[in-house]
């Protein structure tokens, strides 16, 4: 297989498995602009790395997070200590198990669209604005007329909704349609 | 999870804990397999609606979604409706009443008033004098020419070929077989040539306004019959005490067309219409003035939402100057949410469908479907049919077929009370079907012209509607027939569109 070959597989899969990979992540490293860091280098020592996989197609999601786990670790090692919001026995436990959730993350994601459906179209709206990397808190609750604690309760209560309906829908079968 | 360990997992990816809250959080992390688990959730939920955010813009917008990105399991079957042997039947060919004397019916109005004794024999014109008091009506001939007028007017029938203008405005459209039909006023007759003509008479002054739209305008000498002068298209003048003057451009207000009757007509009707207790939604496809992605819900206690247009067009409905959305592309659609749990659910909707592309059209489907879900739909041949999802029985109503290329009233009823599910086109019924008394109405998210299947299916079906609509509205109760024909009546496009109808 050429190289050129090869690249378009792995971009296919990285970007297939992007949101799992930086969830993964996330977990262990809440600031978003770190998941970002992180996860830039995640991509570059993957793609080192992708010519050791044998199963790709299969396995990528799985070996990305094993990569992942190197670079968060390596990570924190780089960041003084009073800027780690978790202790290192919990990281290690939070990895660990992460790295055995990954078929589960991947439900996750996909069940976040059913449930992001049932959202109110107006309420769906605001929440993917707040989620919007561009969007800063204070414009959007100065627009909506509300307070910036008002907004943000209102969002963790949506963003707790759609955990509670994919913990319920992440495994659902829909049997039949009309 | 109880509610403080949700709130610590969410400040720590917000980055909002205290010192305290931290230290609360590790013990958790610590003893707490499962509050591990809910973590990893948590991060997934935060990042998958980071990724879901670049689908909006940060300024206001419609929300759009991408396709889902994962499998996960499932396990279906494909349902097939087999609906044969349905046909259009016969059109019914128009028969005037015979054996009744008149010279002309009236064949439309919105909010018509007479003068009491200056009015028409319900809708019979004899000769005599009418006075119209409130509203516009639309008068036809037995030679084929047409009248359309505003109150105030006031004027007198001599003949099917003679009219007076005492005062106000009309526009007359007189065919061929009506050449010849006059319009007398003070100081001044308009003899038609086949044409398309406006006149206006203040009867204080005396002064008459003559607009030709199309074709030739005679205007003669009352006395005499002398020929004054003629007048050919765009051209306009005005008559005092015979002699002619330059006139204003005419106003269209003035000069109603059967179209902007049938909009007044429907107009006056939907004011009421908006204030029955149990209209859920009522959208009447205004296109606002700012946001043209917002269908607005115009029922007074409607719970139903605001639709958000997604890729729909606004053109032109029933009659000039009423708006339609167009749906003719595969992602066009309206979305609603309809929140609640309904006994009897009634929809009804104008639309004038072009045609069927896929196995199954969607005129409002829930998004997915399970318990609860509502769809009303059409297959191919362009059959009709409501359902609902009720466990592993499906409420499916008998079907009809519904005619393309036209303007049509679609209505559906779901009733719980009475165990039945039915469909009417144009108010008339398809026959009432049982449903299983398991069956539960909660449309939720739902959409109008297009379903969101939630699942990824090894093909993506879809069911895009082909065609214009222009009013949709949902109540929760069953409408009976009569109220079903009164809306068609309140809301039929064109004043003879009942003879038309299947």
């Amino acid at each position: 297989m050429t190289s050129n070959e090869q690249q378009k597989i792995f971009l296919r899969l990285l970007s297939r498995h992007d949101p799992e990979i930086r969830a993964f992540i996330r977990a262990s490293i809440p600031d978003p602009l770190d998941v970002a860091e992180v996860m830039q280098n995640v991509s570059v020592i993957a793609w080192e790395k992708f010519d050791s996989l044998e199963n790709p197609e299969s396995d990528f999601g799985k070996w990305a997070c094993v990569v992942a786990r190197y670079e968060i670790l390596k990570f924190r090692r780089s960041k003084a200590r009073d800027r780690l919001v978790l202790d290192d026995d919990i990281v290690e436990k939070l990895v660990e198990e992460g790295i055995e959730a990954t078929s589960n993350r991947e439900q996750w994601i996909a069940a976040l669209e059913f449930c992001l459906q049932r959202l109110p179209g107006k309420k769906r709206e605001i929440l993917l604005r707040a989620y919007h990397p561009e969007t800063s808190m204070k414009e959007l609750a100065a627009e909506l007329n509300q307070k910036p604690n008002a907004l943000y309760q209102s969002l963790s209560r949506m963003r707790l909704s759609l955990v509670d309906c994919i913990e319920k829908n992440s495994s659902r079968d829909i049997e039949s349609f009309s | 999870m109880n509610h403080e360990e949700n709130e610590l997992i969410g400040k720590y990816l917000d980055g909002k804990l205290s010192d305290t809250e931290s230290e609360s959080l590790h013990n958790l992390m610590r003893n707490s397999k499962q509050a591990r688990h809910r973590l990893q959730l948590f991060a997934a939920v935060s990042e998958g609606l980071a990724e879901r955010s670049r689908f909006v813009s940060p300024v206001p917008k419609t929300s759009r979604f991408g396709k889902l990105t994962l499998p996960w399991s499932i396990a279906a079957a494909a349902l097939i409706f087999a609906f044969i042997n349905w046909k259009i039947p016969a059109a019914k060919t128009i028969t005037g009443e015979s054996g009744e004397s008149f010279l002309a019916l009236l064949v439309d109005e919105a909010g018509a008033k007479f003068s009491e004794g200056n009015g028409p024999e319900q809708v019979r014109f004899g000769e005599g004098n009418y006075v119209l008091d409130e509203g516009a009506v639309h008068v036809r001939f037995s030679n084929g020419a047409d009248l359309l007028m505003k109150a105030p007017v006031s004027f007198a029938i001599d003949s099917a070929y003679r009219i007076r203008l005492h005062e106000g405005s009309m526009r007359a459209v007189a065919p061929p077989s009506a050449q010849g039909f006059t319009i007398a006023t003070p100081g001044v007759n308009y003899e038609d040539l086949g044409t398309e003509f406006g006149i206006s008479v203040n009867r204080e002054s005396g002064v008459s306004e003559l607009h030709v739209f199309d074709g030739q305008v005679d205007a003669k000498d009352p006395e005499s019959n002398q020929l004054l002068s003629s007048f050919r298209e765009g051209q306009s003048v005005t008559y005092t005490e015979g002699t002619a003057g330059p006139a204003p451009p005419p106003d269209s207000e003035k000069f109603l067309t059967p179209g902007s009757i049938g909009f007044l007509r429907w107009n006056i009707h939907q004011r009421r219409f908006g204030n029955d207790p149990d209209l859920l939604a009522c959208y009447s496809f205004t296109k606002p003035g700012e946001d043209i992605s917002r269908l607005r819900n115009e029922a007074k206690n409607g719970v139903a939402s605001d639709g958000d247009i997604s890729g729909a067009r606004w053109v032109s409905g029933r009659w000039p100057g009423k708006d339609a959305l167009l749906f003719d592309r595969d992602n066009d659609f309206v979305e609603i949410d309809l929140p609640g749990n309904y006994k009897e659910l009634t929809f009804a909707a104008w639309v004038k469908l072009d045609r069927f592309d896929f196995s199954h059209t969607s005129l409002f489907d829930s998004n997915g479907w399970s318990d609860g879900d509502v769809h009303w739909q059409f297959n191919r041949s362009g059959s009709m049919w409501i359902a609902a999802f009720a466990g592993n029985r499906k409420t499916i109503s008998p079907p009809k077929i519904v005619p393309t290329g036209q303007w049509v009233h679609l209505a559906a009823v779901i009733s719980l009370d009475q165990l039945k599910s039915e469909v009417f086109v144009n108010g008339t019924p398809s026959g009432a079907s049982q449903i299983p008394e398991e069956t539960i109405l909660e449309p939720g998210i739902s959409r109008i012209g297009n379903w969101l299947w939630d699942q990824e299916w090894p093909y993506v079906p879809i069911r895009a509607l082909r065609g214009r609509m222009d009013e949709f509205a949902i109540w929760k109760r069953a409408l009976t027939e009569p109220e079903l024909q009164k809306l068609v009546e309140e809301g039929k496009p064109a004043p003879l569109w009942t003879m038309q109808k299947n």
